[in-house]
């Protein structure tokens, strides 16, 4: 099972594409945990490419495919400057919880659910590959 | 997101439903904020919350840090497996009461 979507660079479309995605993956064999897990990793992933990819608010789109066998895979492309979201910072775990900045949550949650993950890019086009973690 | 809060002997109590997600986090975010200003100790049920991301986290950390600052505590009940898995892998867990 291949699931596909395509959209604009912006949250909105971004939350719709979800709800799609979502509907989508209940037609899988996935359980319900390892379904959170992959909404998760887009949410993520996709809100930090549309936040910090796209300067000055320059249009683009995203493309999200998620392959659901052998293992569940996700690829994230788009047109955002080159830009790869797992080398942000991770947070600092020493702080105490309340003092902690939220920044960089998003992707150590990310990894967390990640076998492995790559980023490629080529020709204005950015490309992210995940291996998702099977929960189930 | 619905939020449905009371205030009883200075404890707010709110009932979240739906998802603490980039969709609905900043409006549950203005709603802690709203009932900061009422109360000292928050009672979060979260029978009807179904999935938390990172920006669900922050308005919590924003409620906290309000909470915290009138010595106050946060409690958080009926939580599903996504969230409790979520607020412990980031240590949040530690900031709030978990029933």
């Amino acid at each position: 099972m291949k699931i596909t979507n395509t959209f604009s660079n912006s949250i909105p479309a971004f939350v719709d594409a979800a709800k799609a995605i979502r509907q989508e993956l209940t037609e899988s064999d996935f359980s319900q945990a390892l379904c959170d897990d992959i909404d998760l990793i887009l949410e993520e992933v996709v809100c930090n490419i549309i936040q910090h990819g796209y300067p000055n608010q320059r249009a683009g789109e995203i493309s999200i495919t998620i392959e659901t066998s052998p293992e569940p895979i996700i690829i994230i492309e788009d047109d955002s400057d080159s830009f790869d979201p797992f080398i942000a910072e991770t947070p600092n775990a020493m702080l105490p919880p309340g003092q902690r900045e939220i920044g960089g949550l998003g992707i150590f949650l990310t990894k967390n659910r990640c076998l492995s993950h790559s980023y490629e890019t080529e020709s204005s086009r950015n490309k992210l590959t995940m291996h998702v973690k099977r929960c189930d | 997101m619905e939020i449905k809060g009371t205030l009883e002997n200075n404890i707010v109590k709110l009932v979240l439903n739906g998802r603490l997600d980039i969709e609905n986090a900043m409006k549950a975010e203005q709603y802690f904020l709203k009932y900061a200003e009422s109360g000292k100790d928050f009672e979060l049920d979260f029978a009807g919350v179904e999935y938390i991301a990172s920006a669900g986290i922050r308005a919590l950390l924003t409620l906290y840090r309000a909470v915290e600052s009138n010595e106050g505590s946060v409690s958080i009940k009926n939580a599903n497996e996504q969230v409790k898995k979520v607020l412990e892998e980031t240590n949040f867990a530690e900031l709030f009461v978990i029933k």
